[in-house]
């Protein structure tokens, strides 16, 4: 027998082990796919007796029957403004200033230090942000897309922040001393060697940003969304309660045709939140590859 | 032995002396593809005994894939095929039912980047007798983490501190370490990557000597890119470009006398 | 480019966003109408604003106490114009309006409702006397033992206070203290049966004080404002009972039944004409200044007196709306007239809310419009975006800054009144109080550890059940996947990572949870529908492809030359990941870990769906539990003024679990940052 092929004792228990540890690991992500597939498989299931046309088209009902999503999705984009126009724009100047321009002291490192802990926290505890900085200090009036918004993008602020440091930190350092070794100033190395670097990368995390921001509903339940508006909004400042909020509302009712319509109407939001997702992922992606 | 191809035709056409009298390893028509792509084609090459070896080439020649080659690292990458044979000992590696573990433990691989193991320098240099049974007990494990620190000249620069972690040491003595994490489980064969980039050249010029001195040992297979470190450690040479194997010759004459054009080119730094 | 040309491009953008943001918040007044109070007049206000004519109307159901509070917070848009009262306002509460100006006022009275004490369809309860209910439910009651001293309620069964009822536990869901149904409930079920009993008693004065007080140790359960959800709650746990108002019992006709009390089963004729015991009026309390810029409110009324809808069979009817006659109903209330005082206040408030917007937008449209192009190298206008980057940064500390003291001064307050050791040591969680100071309600108990340990168990089963599949998952990626499946992979977990938590919270609450109790009670175990472990485990799914994702970011930050120098020397790749890479990646795992558990603690939505109100001091995953974020969602009341114990505590809740989560997320931070492993902050 040659040399090769006797494989002694101990090289086999350690291919055993190793053939082991893979089926497990293998194993382990095909579960981890199927447990992820069950609450979308039995939203599907659940949706089916819900789902119809008419519901894109109805407000909200407190009859079951006559009960639709217009409304709620009506409200959820129009709370997406304030997310798009003020925060994503406000986080990524700060993640800028911050990371390109300001030096690691002062108010700079504190707003820097503040940041970054605050994105650890869980959205809820900015609900209570809200209710008591926008809604008692600065009046927005509740239950309106204006409200959402801004408690939404509150907070969003600090991970979009966030965001825009990590894509800065990607830009390697030789990006900028060619910018330098021009001549240009900091500003002009941000915006004409940075910037264009970083950009892909930042929109990238502002969609997916928004993803989350339109599926999110806890910091909404503190701040008075867990309500019933009539028809549906057609400026800020009218009254509609934001989809995540409404499916959340169903799922608590006894009758069943509810249980279905939420269940609809969480398809309907996971649909809207994948799109978001993807489209971030394209984004990101499609900057990359230029 | 071939007629050399000098100048004139484009044409790869291996040149030099493939054949060895009593080769350790031996390729025998060896391709390399990822995917479709061919990262080696067709090596005919036998590495000698007690023997270095270097296998030079601009950077994408496919040297890499080669050295990996010969100890079955390349199965380890899914997309990787493989055509032709390796012979250890005109032994085929890749016959089925070989055991490669072993195989590995006998034609051991330094990778081009030195990194220590998270663990202590003792277990650092005991994890390859370790893991393949090689020593019974305490006293022989250490036998073999000396031996192995001796032939990498280590040993007496570590000796106080091998129970501490290897957060200090020098990049010169992190290449040492991980050659002598190699050592300890007394190759046949040593395949080195590249076994001095990022080195300053002192530090360099020590590791070469260290190398030169393993083919007491056993037989040294390197890669390296430049052909100068390949003429100061190596006894022969193996040309390769574009995947194919140009020429393979006694050192000196490589160096002095290339029998073909991209040989020359690539001595004399006309192409890199 | 010119200067010039550069600052007029800005401008179009920065007019445009200054005005779509700052014409609502400078102007506050709004058209449509608000509407706050009574959950059990919610239904039937909600389907006359969907016929109403006019903008929208905004409908809160957050109960009639707290409903009466925000209303009577003064005049203007920031108040509701209509408040819905399942009980007349209390003296106390009409000087509370009167002084802060929101008088005038007036009272329409809509219908009637009666308490109903819902049990679950199959359930068998028969008949009740008030006196049976004021025994099982008050919190002090006659010594059964005998002797005149009165005790902490003893009884845990029906059939321990009369024999003939059936073995049953006591346990009744109701409203929490901001509701009017709970105030009637206690005025009009429990206070009578505990005065008649003190008639001529020793001690009748000392007890009387406690006369309207629930049980608080778990008999009476706080089952959150909604009559509707509670009946859901109810239909998961088939032995309790609730107390809803009549419409939800004619609206879950089929699902759930009525006890009949006193010998008196509620139906519209015994609530009209009063045989029933716990009938009362509903009415709606509305500030005629208010007319003036929500011209829809006399129509809204009006429609509570549709006699389409209050016929027989009409909306109003089929929702359970006993309906009053049209013509006694309207009436001027607390008629002296206050002076508006607040309004100015809230303009100014306006205002600096406008100024704020202003300054952000502003700033951030002449720094968008000039970073849009590569700049000149002038001084001038490197200052010029220097300062507005300089200003974004410190306007969004000083935002931050703010709102984090609208957590601290509420917290401050409370724990004047509270004591931070019963706080923080105590392990009796029953936190329903007094929101005016004449309501009886008896003293809250705030000891937190209860509702911690129903947090860090759902924690812990979730991590428990999430880490080993996800670090096998990320393993597998790692050391065996290929490059193509392990990038799709990634792009996956990405996105599965951003399914709202909502959605999980529906498969908790609909499938999840009765399987899981199904199963248990399959086993002979005892499971509520709202298991702990329902929740530990969907919050574990949920955290799955997070997990997943930073694990494998955590191997991936090792350098795969260790692992290849292990294979080298002849590992398998189980060995080189066993021996090299795992101990490597370890403190960003742990770290990656951290980040889950805490975020694990912060999730609200479906443990909202998925565990119970009451804190449970137990560690048995198949019992309910509460948790601190569904404690915080389920006591914010929604009143402006944080002015007691009862409405602050939704922010001392906030704050002690910012303060839990805060510092080991600093130190996983921390170590990632060391592992270079940047976690993305998206999830």
């Amino acid at each position: 027998m040659s040399r090769l092929r006797r494989s002694t004792d101990t090289s086999g228990s350690r291919q055993r082990r190793d053939r082991t540890a893979r089926v497990l690991a293998r194993g382990g992500a095909w579960l981890l796919l199927l447990l992820l597939a069950l609450p979308l498989l039995d939203l599907l299931r659940r949706a089916s007796g819900g789902l119809e046309w008419a519901l894109f088209l109805r407000p909200d009902s407190i009859e079951a029957g006559a009960a639709g999503i217009r409304g709620a999705l009506q409200a959820s984009l129009l709370a997406l403004v304030p997310v798009i126009l003020v925060a994503t724009p406000l986080g990524l100047a700060v993640a800028v200033y911050l990371e390109e321009i300001a030096a690691r002291r002062g108010v700079a490192a504190l707003v820097d230090g503040s940041v970054r802990h605050l994105a650890t926290l869980p959205p809820v505890v900015f609900g209570l942000l809200g209710f008591g900085g926008l809604v008692v200090v600065l009046g927005l009036p509740v239950g309106t897309p204006l409200l959402a918004g801004a408690v939404l993008g509150l907070a969003m602020l600090p991970r979009v922040v966030l965001a825009g440091q990590f894509a800065l930190r990607q830009v390697p350092a030789f990006v900028r001393e060619t910018g330098y070794a021009m001549g240009a100033s900091p500003l002009q190395v941000v915006t004409s060697h940075v910037l264009p670097r970083a950009a892909p990368a930042m929109v990238g995390a502002s969609f997916s940003m928004l993803a989350r921001a339109l599926g999110e509903a806890a910091p909404l339940l503190l701040v008075g969304f867990a309500a019933f508006a009539v028809g549906r909004p057609q400026a800020m400042t009218e009254p509609g309660i934001p989809l995540p909020v409404v499916v959340y509302q169903w799922g608590g009712l006894p009758d069943p045709l509810f249980a279905a319509r939420a269940a609809a109407a969480g398809l309907v939001l996971v649909v809207a939140v994948m799109l978001l997702g993807v489209a971030g992922e394209w984004l990101a992606r499609r900057g990359r590859a230029t | 032995m071939s007629v050399p191809a000098r100048g004139g035709d484009n044409t790869v056409r291996m040149a030099g002396a493939p054949a060895h009298a009593d080769p350790v390893i031996e390729c025998r028509g060896l391709s390399v593809f990822r995917g479709q792509d061919p990262l080696v084609t067709g090596v005919e090459i036998g590495f000698g005994r007690n023997e270095v070896t270097a296998i030079v080439g601009a950077p994408g020649a496919g040297k890499t894939a080669l050295l990996k080659a010969l100890n079955r690292m390349m199965d380890l990458d899914a997309e990787i095929r493989i055509v032709g044979r390796v012979l250890l000992d005109g032994e085929d590696v890749r016959a089925p039912g070989t055991d490669v573990l072993a195989l590995r433990a006998r034609v051991v691989l330094v990778p081009a980047r030195p990194s220590a193991f998270r663990q202590s320098l003792f277990d650092n240099v005991a994890y390859g007798p370790r893991i393949h049974g090689r020593a019974r007990d305490r006293t022989e494990l250490e036998q073999h983490v000396r031996d192995g620190l001796e032939a990498a000249g280590l040993f007496n620069e570590v000796r106080d501190r091998l129970t501490g972690s290897c957060d200090g040491l020098t990049p010169e003595q992190l290449h040492r370490l991980c050659i002598a994490r190699a050592v300890a489980l007394d190759p046949q064969v040593l395949l080195l990557e590249d076994p001095c980039r990022g080195l300053d050249p002192p530090a360099a010029a020590r590791i070469e000597d260290l190398v030169h001195g393993l083919a007491k040992r056993c037989s040294v297979i390197l890669t390296v890119q430049s052909m100068q470190m390949a003429g100061r450690v190596a006894g022969r040479i193996a040309f390769l470009h574009a995947g194919r194997l140009i020429e393979v010759n006694e050192a000196d004459e490589l160096l002095t006398t290339p029998r073909h054009r991209l040989t020359e080119a690539y001595v004399t730094g006309r192409i890199a | 480019m010119s200067r010039a040309a550069s600052v007029n491009r800005a401008a179009p953008p920065a007019l445009l966003l200054a005005m779509l943001l700052l014409a609502p918040a400078a102007d506050a007044a709004r058209s449509h109408p608000v509407i706050a109070g009574s959950s059990t007049i919610f239904p039937f206000a909600a389907a006359v604003a969907e016929r109403a004519p006019g903008p929208g109307a905004l409908i809160l159901p957050m109960g009639s106490g707290a409903g009466i509070a925000w209303f009577c917070e003064g005049l203007g848009a920031q108040t509701p114009d209509i408040v819905m009262a399942s009980r007349a306002m209390t003296p106390e509460e009409a000087s509370a309006c009167r002084v802060a100006g929101a008088s005038p006022l007036e009272r329409v009275q809509i219908g009637w409702d009666g308490i109903v004490l819902a049990a679950h369809a199959d359930g068998a309860l028969p008949g009740l006397t008030l006196a049976d209910l004021w025994r099982a439910l008050a919190q002090r009651v006659p010594d059964p033992a005998g002797g005149t001293e009165w005790v902490a309620n003893p009884y845990r069964s029906w059939h321990e206070i009369r024999p003939e009822l059936p073995d049953l536990p006591i346990r009744v869901l109701g409203p929490p203290a901001t509701s009017g149904t709970r105030d009637a409930f206690a005025a009009l079920a429990i206070r009578p049966a505990c005065e008649a009993a003190l008639h001529g008693h020793p001690r009748a004065d000392g007890e009387r004080r406690h006369c309207g007080e629930l049980r608080r140790d778990g008999a009476w359960v706080d089952a959150g404002e909604n009559d509707d959800g509670l009946i859901a709650r109810l239909g998961a746990d088939p032995a309790s009972l609730g107390v809803v108002g009549f419409g939800a019992l004619v609206r879950n006709a089929g699902r759930v039944g009525a006890v009949c009390l006193d010998g008196s089963c509620p139906d519209a004729d015994t609530i009209r004409a009063g045989g029933y015991p716990l009938a009362r009026p509903l009415y709606l309390y509305l500030k005629p200044a208010h007319r003036a810029f929500v011209p829809s409110l006399d129509a809204f009324v009006a429609g509570f007196f549709a006699a389409q809808a209050t016929a027989e069979g009409g909306r109003l009817a089929r929702l359970g709306l006993v309906p009053a006659p049209a013509d006694a109903a309207r009436q001027p209330h607390a008629a002296d007239a206050g002076a508006v005082t607040g309004a100015g206040w809230r303009n100014i408030r306006g205002w600096i809310a406008g100024g704020v917007l202003l300054a952000v937008v502003v700033a951030l449209a002449a720094g968008m419009a000039l970073v849009r192009r590569p700049v000149p190298a002038s001084r001038l206008l490197e200052k010029a975006m220097g300062t507005v980057l300089w200003s974004s940064a410190v306007v969004s500390g000083a935002l931050l800054a703010v709102v984090l003291a609208t957590l601290v001064v509420p917290t401050l307050n409370f724990f004047l009144q509270v004591s931070p050791v019963e706080f923080l040591g105590g392990r009796h969680w029953s936190p329903e109080s007094a929101i005016r100071a004449s309501q009886v309600v008896g003293e809250g108990a705030f000891g937190v550890l209860p509702v911690l340990l129903g947090s860090v168990m759902v924690a812990f089963i979730a991590l428990a059940f999430a880490l080993p599949l996800a670090c096998a998952a990320a393993v597998h990626g790692h050391a065996w996947a290929g490059l193509r499946f392990r990038r799709g992979w990634r792009v996956g977990m990405r996105l599965a990572a951003l399914i709202p938590a909502v959605v999980y919270g529906l498969f908790a609450a609909l499938t999840a949870g009765p399987a899981i109790a199904a199963t248990a009670a399959a086993l002979g175990l005892g499971a509520a529908a709202e298991s702990t472990l329902a929740a530990g485990i969907v919050v574990g799914i949920m955290l799955l492809p997070v997990l997943a994702v930073r694990i494998e970011d955590a191997l991936a930050a090792i350098p795969a030359a260790a692992a290849e120098a292990a294979l080298g020397l002849g590992a398998t790749r189980w060995e080189a990941l066993r021996d090299i890479v795992l101990p490597a990646a370890r403190p960003a795992i742990g770290a990656a870990v951290l980040l889950a558990v805490s975020r694990a603690l912060g999730e609200t939505v479906v443990v909202l769906m998925a565990v119970g109100l009451v804190a449970n001091w137990t560690l048995d995953p198949l019992a309910s539990t509460t948790t601190v974020t569904a404690q915080m969602v389920a006591l914010m009341s929604g009143t402006h003024e944080l002015d007691n114990v009862r409405t602050q505590l939704p922010f001392v809740l906030g704050l002690f679990l910012a303060i839990i989560i805060l510092p080991p997320n600093a130190w996983a931070l921390r170590i990632l940052r060391r592992s270079n492993v940047t976690p993305s902050p998206v999830y």
